[in-house]
């Protein structure tokens, strides 16, 4: 229990008195529109810092990726015939390929599902 | 209730990811006291109640950042409404009418009985300074203790026992 702020000459308790406040002013309810109200006030959505960031990846790793095709599409080209290894690889560069893509889709993905 | 983690975490979620859901919640969350403490502050102005709570979220929206996590999100939104009530007096200067505005009703349904409360409590805020005002509604309508009070209202505990003891000595005399 709190102790009372000291004022001999009042005379209600805090506790009577937080009472009458609580009896006596105005309620303000919950209420939507005030919600939707800040909602719509709030700045445009900011670019993320980490944007930049993400798009330097994104063609990094295409570049690096469209090299890869080359090589290995070169080297089957020369040799005229495909083996186990070259297989592997192509698996290997398929995985690698759809990896950004997933990075890329998921995001917008997930948002376009919960929104 | 949101406890002090959720809080946390609704907060890192907009600081981070510009999560403009989590902010939605934390409005709704928070909404019905502010603006109930707004509405007690204006003496029962009701658009401009709306119109600082509004401003109380952007401000918090816009300085998230620099929200530490000491304290809890409803005291840090409180001393921002605080500032923007006190910023709201400096520039318009008003001296509080004694007629309570005419909005005031509509948040209200009124018996005779609380409509006699109201009455009594209103003409009581209304002898006490903005300061004194803003003690006596965290205290006694917030139910803040007088550690959180101090916080919002940036000064020691000892001058806000002040303003409550001296409020006090004024709507003693009123009553």
């Amino acid at each position: 229990m709190k102790k009372d702020i000291e004022n001999s000459n009042f005379p209600l308790s805090d506790d009577e008195l937080r009472k009458a406040f609580h009896r006596g002013l105005p309620e303000a309810p919950v209420t939507a529109w005030f919600t939707r109200k800040v909602m719509n006030r709030l700045p445009v959505r900011r670019r993320r810092m980490l944007s930049l960031l993400e798009w330097v990846t994104y063609g990094v790793s295409a570049a690096a990726l469209l090299v890869f095709w080359g090589t290995w599409l070169g080297h089957v080209n020369a040799t005229g015939t495909i083996t186990v290894g070259d297989l592997r690889q192509l698996f290997t560069l398929m995985v690698l390929s759809c990896l950004p893509a997933v990075a890329y889709l998921g995001p917008k993905v997930s948002a376009w599902l919960r929104a | 209730m949101l406890t002090k983690w959720d809080e946390l975490k609704l907060v890192a979620r907009c600081v981070a990811g510009d999560d403009r859901r989590a902010f939605e919640r934390l409005v709704n969350e928070h909404q019905q006291p502010l603006r109930r403490f707004l509405l007690s502050l204006t003496m029962g102005d009701a658009t401009l109640t709306d119109d600082l709570a509004q401003e109380t979220f952007l401000k918090a929206y816009m300085g998230l950042r620099s929200w530490q996590g000491i304290a809890r999100f409803r005291t840090w939104l409180f001393r921002i409404a605080v500032n923007e009530y006190n910023a709201w007096m400096r520039r318009h200067h008003e001296s509080l009418s004694a007629e309570p505005p005419p909005d005031t009703a509509d948040t209200l349904t009124d018996t005779a009985a609380t409509t006699e409360a109201r009455i009594d409590v209103e003409r009581c805020l209304r002898v006490l300074s903005v300061s004194e005002r803003t003690a006596v509604l965290l205290f006694y309508l917030e139910d803040k203790p007088l550690k959180d009070i101090a916080r919002i209202m940036d000064m020691p505990e000892g001058t806000v026992k002040s303003h409550l003891s001296r409020a006090k000595s004024k709507m003693a005399r009123m009553m």
